[in-house]
């Protein structure tokens, strides 16, 4: 019989060897069962990302309760990925200890600029961060920068007593303080004014650290540190001056407001842009 | 003197500008014209001479026997003294 008549059936099942297999013989997926491709059959690294089964947008392949790969949707905007104990899961961000309640610019010129009932119980303490006050033109030798706190619209002119310590950068210094000062809690002295200001002139910048402002149990109290270019009516030239001071609401009242305004004369605002930015700190 | 002209027409209050009203302005005004009404002690030791430019001015009469400083600087505190009678 020629060799290249012998039909399958007649040969027993079985009986081929993997020797008497041509080294070019193809295997079709037809030829393989279904689910018969195990772990041990797929070399590492060789699952790639175009052979796995489509994924919509944004989902995130994580484990389920049965140890299995599941797809986690995408979460809805500005949800961050968390934990709950169990599985991944998107929730809000608590961010850090520190929250963003109100924030500023000023770009005109004005008489004050308040920020009107920003602060609260929710937080014990807050930090104002505050850059490039100035006094306007009016104040041709410079003017002093105050902060006032009040009720949700600054009703009434509280009085605030204060400290304020500076040195200069030509070594001068000195200090000030108030028993009662219905202009508020005096941030600077003689800042120099815009637009007619000295080179290096930027406003005066700094932070206030605020305490118990919206407990009418408790005394506002407050402690800021400071930088400007003045104090030129006291010692001839304007250099850079370095504050700190502190104080406190001379009554105890819920002080959830609180302004910005010179001791004469407005705050600039079309030569030069002000900025603040009052935080919130969690207690836990 | 400040006069009504003097005094800008408005303030920012959350961020929005807000027309003050006449008497405002007015309001605004007398305030910038009042008299300091700080106790004198509080006026004179906001505009006395430094701890600093005393300590130095002390040093240079007293050590160096140099009294330029230190008159000058009694001139200064004397000028203060006047200006803000008890």
């Amino acid at each position: 019989m020629a060799t290249t008549k012998i039909r399958s059936s007649s040969i027993e099942d079985g009986q081929v060897s993997n020797a008497d297999l041509s080294a070019t013989i193809g295997v079709t997926g037809g030829q393989i069962a279904d689910d018969a491709i195990t772990t041990a059959k797929i070399l590492d690294n060789n699952v790639t990302l175009a052979k796995m089964a489509g994924l919509a947008r944004g989902k995130i392949i994580v484990g389920d309760s049965s140890g299995d790969p599941s797809a986690l949707t995408l979460g809805a905007t500005n949800k961050v990925l968390k934990s709950d104990g169990s599985d991944a899961v998107w929730g809000d961000d608590a961010g850090g200890g520190m929250v963003l309640v109100d924030s500023g610019e000023l770009t005109s010129d004005v008489t004050e600029w308040q920020s009107l009932n920003t602060m609260s119980s929710t937080y014990r303490n807050y930090l104002l961060v505050y850059n490039s006050i100035a006094p306007d033109s009016s104040s041709g030798a410079g003017n002093h920068i105050y902060i006032r706190f009040g009720d949700a619209t600054i009703s009434t002119d509280n009085d605030h007593q204060w400290v304020l310590t500076y040195i200069l950068s030509d070594s001068n210094g000195g200090g000030q303080q108030s028993t009662g000062d219905t202009n508020g809690m005096k941030l600077g002295e003689h800042v120099q004014s815009e637009p007619d200001a000295n080179i290096g002139s930027n406003g005066i910048s700094g932070q206030i650290w605020i305490n118990n402002p919206a407990s009418a149990s408790y005394n506002t109290t407050f402690t800021h540190m400071s930088q400007w270019l003045g104090m030129d009516e006291d010692f001839g030239t304007d250099y850079s001056t370095f504050g700190r001071g502190g104080g406190q609401v001379s009554s105890k009242s819920a002080d959830v407001s609180f302004e910005f305004h010179c001791h004469t004369g407005g705050l600039e605002g079309t030569s030069i842009t002000s900025y603040y930015r009052l935080y919130g700190l969690k207690d836990s | 003197m400040y006069t009504i002209n003097d005094v800008g027409t408005h303030r920012q209050v959350n961020g929005k500008l807000v027309a003050l009203t006449e008497d405002e302005r007015a309001t605004l005004r007398d305030k910038w014209n009042a008299p300091d009404e700080r106790p004198y002690s509080e006026k004179r030791k906001a505009e006395y001479p430094s701890v600093d430019e005393l300590v130095v001015a002390l040093w240079e009469g007293v050590v160096e026997e140099r009294m330029a400083a230190v008159t000058k600087l009694e001139g200064k505190r004397q000028a203060v003294k006047t200006k803000y009678p008890k």
